[in-house]
């Protein structure tokens, strides 16, 4: 039997997933970029290899992917993102035609056909509201893990709106909120519904269809997939492990190479 | 092959005054398009068009606001910081509200530099419009007169319409080598000599270009993956244009103020209505122009299906007329099938790497 890989790093995370023929996951390995954004998709893809019971010898290809996908010269191919989640969330949801892929830094929206084909896709523009980041400085401002804040956002009472879309003022926004007296889920859930509208007009740039669904570090958050599926009104396709769905589809692509 | 261009853009403002010096002209800045330079030449003078530049922004911003573009901010914080100080007075288009905004703070910040405006109308056809043009010509040929002290003579006005004639058949010829052998020039070389046109005095740049034009149609002809149209004002910052080659997406052909629009339309034919009227509105579609006899959309379209082109919009940040057209050209374009693609970019900008993921991602849907 022959096994492939991907590793996909992004601007925060590097992910790596080893695969068989029947795209069935082996391993796979998830940890933080830190300063060196080679050596941590050296590592995750280590790891995985390690989870899987194999070696570097045992896999036929490879396919990197991600903001420093030009990095791995051992790579077969280098694949942008945007191709790599369609094909993998595609696998786990062949139906699939549009999906959202919220990581880190960038925001991505995508139209898909047949075979996780990417027909048109959108990006957010370099600043980082919509995007894991915006989130992340709003969760460290209110002291909360990012699965607390998103917890917290989904007992919320009261309706608040965030007025700055801005990441910077956003944080100073939420402080001045907390000194106010407002309760922390009612703030979470006030800069959950900020990033869900900013995801909203991203995808609808693309179209939305009603087989939708999301990947990416962001799809765990649920009080942000709950707000996406309120304002689109349909249901959102998660899979198992969404923050995997790059380098999985990397893999993917490896072995069709 | 294009390292002499390159070098003019890398010192554009020394190499500017060191012409000035050696012909002992009087340099007219234009600001940045639609304004005849066979006119300025015919008057003794020397034009300079400032299209901004990489310069970090530190003074201009009192003055500008920070959602004005970055090709106004940049060229104003250029004249603050005395890189215009050659130049012996403007002539400013009304190609859009940023550049007339422009021109007032020019008026005061540098009094000493006289500025001319030459407005363009709206208006809805040709009859209405011509009368206009031609009153705002002579006014500008008057205003540019009082700076180099000579007047308008139909002799050196003919000369100078003969030497820009030559220049654009050059240009014209090096957009033909591009068409037919996308791969003989890469985007960064060949939208560097475009650049340095706006510095080089034209006799000098036909020298140049011309050896290179030779080399570049001799060159055997190479297949094309990916074929692309790109669209909007100017192509800042070049450094841009190395992502193109760097990812393999060929430029077949573009749709730029300060490319082919301007090419595709002849030289100032005369200093009359009809004449002016032709330069300014007879090349290709532009957004800084309000024409209602064309249609960009159409008009990207066809060009595109006929080259067999996807379309990238390299769109400048906070550029109105741009920002204006996108949506509806990007949907026109969609509907016809017509794979296109945009991105936002500010000049003083030195990391690619989102615009990089967002030009192969387009390249792999292709
Ligand atoms: N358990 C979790 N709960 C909620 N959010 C999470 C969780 N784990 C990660 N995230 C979010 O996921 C984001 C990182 O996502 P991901 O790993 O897909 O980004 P990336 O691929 O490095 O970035 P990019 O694709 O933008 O370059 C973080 O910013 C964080 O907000
Ligand atoms: S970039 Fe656009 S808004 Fe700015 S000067 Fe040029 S045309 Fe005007
Ligand atoms: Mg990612």
């Amino acid at each position: 039997m022959k096994h492939f890989a991907g590793i996909d790093v992004g601007s925060l995370t590097a992910k790596a997933v080893v695969i068989d023929e029947n795209n069935r996951i082996l391993g796979s390995h998830i940890m933080p970029v830190g300063q060196d954004s080679l050596a941590a998709g050296m590592n995750a893809y280590a790891q995985a290899l390690v989870k899987a019971g194999l070696k570097k010898e045992d896999v036929a290809a490879v396919v990197s992917t991600g903001y420093s996908r030009k990095r791995f010269t051992e790579a077969t191919m280098q694949k942008t993102e945007i191709s790599c989640h369609a094909r993998g969330v595609s696998v786990v949801f062949p139906k699939v035609a549009t999906l959202i892929d919220v990581g880190g830094q960038d925001s991505k929206a995508m139209k898909i056909g047949k075979d996780g084909k990417v027909l048109d896709f959108a990006m957010n523009d370099k600043c980082a509201a919509g995007t894991g980041r915006f989130v992340d400085v709003m969760a460290h401002a209110l002291n909360l893990t990012l699965g607390g804040l998103s917890d917290a956002a989904l007992s919320f009472k009261e309706e608040l709106t965030l007025s700055s879309t801005c990441t910077v003022f956003g944080e100073s926004e939420v402080i001045s909120l907390l000194s106010q007296g407002q309760s922390v889920p009612d703030i979470s859930w006030a800069i959950i519904k900020s990033i869900a509208d900013r995801l909203v007009s991203l995808v609808k740039r693309v179209g939305i269809e009603q087989d939708i669904a999301m990947s990416g570090g962001m799809a765990k958050n649920r009080a942000l997939v709950s707000r996406l599926e309120d304002r689109i009104g349909f249901d959102i396709h998660v899979p198992g492990e969404p923050q995997i769905m790059g380098a999985f589809g990397a893999a993917v692509i490896a072995k069709g190479e | 092959m294009f390292e002499k261009f390159i070098e003019v853009n890398r010192d554009s403002a020394n190499r500017a005054r060191q012409w000035k010096q050696k012909t002992g002209k009087k340099v007219i800045g234009v600001m940045p398009e639609y304004f005849p330079s066979e006119v300025i030449t015919a008057l003794g003078a020397y034009p300079v068009h400032f299209k901004g530049t990489q310069i970090p922004i530190s003074r201009a911003d009192t003055y500008l606001q920070s959602f004005s573009c970055t090709t106004t901010r940049t060229i104003l914080e250029q004249a603050m910081q005395g890189d215009m100080d050659y130049v012996d007075g403007f002539v400013f288009t009304t190609m859009c509200d940023n550049q007339q905004n422009l021109a007032e703070v020019f008026k005061k910040l540098f009094p000493e530099k006289p500025v001319v405006t030459f407005m363009i109308p709206f208006a809805n056809d040709a009859s209405v419009r011509q009368p206009h043009l031609k009153e705002q010509l002579d006014k500008a040929i008057a205003g540019i007169s009082r700076i180099t002290g000579t007047g308008f003579t139909q002799d050196a006005f003919q000369t100078a319409r003969a030497l820009y004639e030559r220049r654009a058949a050059l240009i014209n010829r090096l957009y033909d080598v591009r068409r037919r052998n996308p791969k003989a020039v890469s985007a960064y070389g060949f939208y560097s000599i475009l650049k340095a046109d706006a510095v080089v005095p034209a006799e000098e740049f036909t020298a140049l270009l011309e050896p290179v034009v030779s080399a570049l149609e001799n060159k055997d002809v190479l297949p094309v993956e990916h074929r692309i149209i790109i669209s909007g004002i100017t192509p800042e910052p070049l450094e841009l244009a190395k992502v193109f080659d760097e990812i393999d997406l060929s430029i077949v052909d573009d749709d730029l103020t300060s490319g082919m629009r301007q090419f595709s339309r002849g030289v100032l034919s005369g200093i009359d209505g009809a004449g002016i009227d032709r330069f300014v509105f007879g090349g290709s579609p532009c957004s800084t122009l309000f024409n209602p006899a064309q249609d960009r959309r159409a008009y990207l379209a066809d060009k595109a299906a006929r080259d067999k082109a996807a379309v990238v919009l390299w769109q400048i940040k906070f550029c109105e007329p741009e920002a204006f057209d996108r949506p509806d050209l990007i949907a026109f374009l969609k509907q016809r099938g017509i794979p296109v693609t945009s991105f936002e970019v500010e000049l003083q900008m030195n990391s690619f790497e989102g615009i990089k993921t967002r030009l192969q991602a387009f390249k792999e849907i292709l």
